[in-house]
């Protein structure tokens, strides 16, 4: 058995503050409960020098989660088999880093092959259920129609962020208000629903689509 | 009434290029990014050069299309995003202040009506006691230069 999340393989230790250190016991607790019967497998090392993707050493094996998608369609497990997945966290009243970020994977997108294209899907993940529900729709495809959005109860989306190793935390302001802080890397799972890369901030689409193109095949 | 109060008032705004200036700050490419349907949270960027020689204070901001505005900084703190509400900024005497994607930027909250691509909108620049309104426009762009970029080989 292997744990997952923040003991995986790859993680740079952050000075801790003590909001800090509440969130990752809390994610801790939920890694360690999905955690549970995990696997993993050895990653083969790239055939090409790597600009921007982080490849885990070893391909872990993600746990059955329940999310719905934009359409509606239930969105679990099963739906990562058969293609690349490539995943950002955001919600919809974030106006600055989601649309760049969303922008940039448009941009990433169009700058792949069309045999690699067809093999990839982009899915943004709204940690904002509440508020994001019916505008998850219109927001991803007015980035690109291809791209997915998908949300669900907020236990699902701990379960598939710390399976991620992405944190998320809400801050509530004072008016009542709340803004969510959120991780801004980039997951990538194989087609064998192996969670295998990960791509760190800042974003640069030309580095993440030359790693994609070696990278998936 | 002093006399940067009447200078103020008494100065047709200039609006040249993407230059908008009166006598004692001008803002440069001032726009919003376009919002996706149904998002009425925006972001606003600009720079603003102070070509006074005292520090402008900037209090808040107020448009006709948007419920409130915030200023807001992103920090990237250990991969993690997060955005920081700013209070009253000051821009030191003869010194700029860029708002762009990523850093500082104008939180524009609760849309009154859709902006799309080439629409414009008034920004009220709250500063010193006084208020300047400036025009911003409507773009779609992830804004960031690739000269922000480190090139690999």
């Amino acid at each position: 058995m292997r744990a997952l999340g923040l003991n995986g393989a790859i993680y740079r230790t952050p000075p801790l503050n003590k909001s800090t250190l509440l969130s990752l016991f809390a994610i801790a607790i939920l890694a360690l409960g999905v955690g549970i019967g995990a696997q993993s497998w050895l990653n083969p090392a790239p055939t090409f020098t790597p600009k921007a993707i982080t490849i885990w050493p070893k391909a872990i094996r993600l746990e059955p989660f329940t999310l719905t998608d934009h359409n509606n369609q239930p969105f679990t497990l099963n739906n990562l088999q058969e293609k690349w997945h490539l995943f950002f966290l955001g919600y919809t009243h974030c106006p600055d880093v989601c649309p760049t970020t969303m922008l940039m994977l448009n941009e990433v997108v169009q700058q792949l092959p069309e045999e690699i294209q067809a093999k990839l899907q982009i899915v943004f993940i709204s940690v904002d259920p509440s508020r994001d529900q019916d505008k998850l729709k219109p927001y991803v495809e007015y980035y690109n129609p291809q791209f997915l959005g998908v949300t669900g109860q907020l236990k699902e989306i701990y379960n598939i962020t710390s399976q991620f190793s992405l944190p998320i935390a809400q801050k509530v302001s004072q008016d009542g208000n709340y803004l969510m802080d959120h991780s801004a890397s980039l997951v990538l799972t194989s087609p064998s629903a192996l969670k295998v890369a990960t791509f760190s901030s800042p974003h640069y689409a030309p580095d993440i689509a030359h790693d994609l193109s070696g990278y998936i095949q | 009434m002093n006399f940067r109060l009447v200078s103020t008032l008494i100065l047709t705004f200039i609006t040249f290029s993407n230059v908008q200036a009166n006598d004692s700050f001008s803002i440069e490419n001032a726009w919003i990014r376009e919002a996706p349907p149904t998002i009425s949270t925006l972001a606003g960027f600009m720079t603003l050069h102070n070509h006074s020689d005292q520090a402008l204070i900037v209090e808040s901001f107020t448009s006709p299309d948007f419920k409130q505005i915030e200023l807001h900084k992103t920090a990237i703190d250990n991969g993690v995003a997060k955005m920081q509400k700013q209070g009253p900024i000051s821009v030191p005497a003869n010194q700029s202040l860029t708002l762009e994607p990523g850093g500082f930027h104008l939180m524009l909250i609760d849309a009154i009506r859709p902006l799309k691509v080439d629409d414009t909108t008034l920004v009220t620049i709250h500063y010193n006691g006084h208020k300047q309104t400036m025009t911003f426009s409507v773009k779609k762009t992830t804004g960031t230069p690739p000269s922000h970029h480190h090139h690999h080989n």
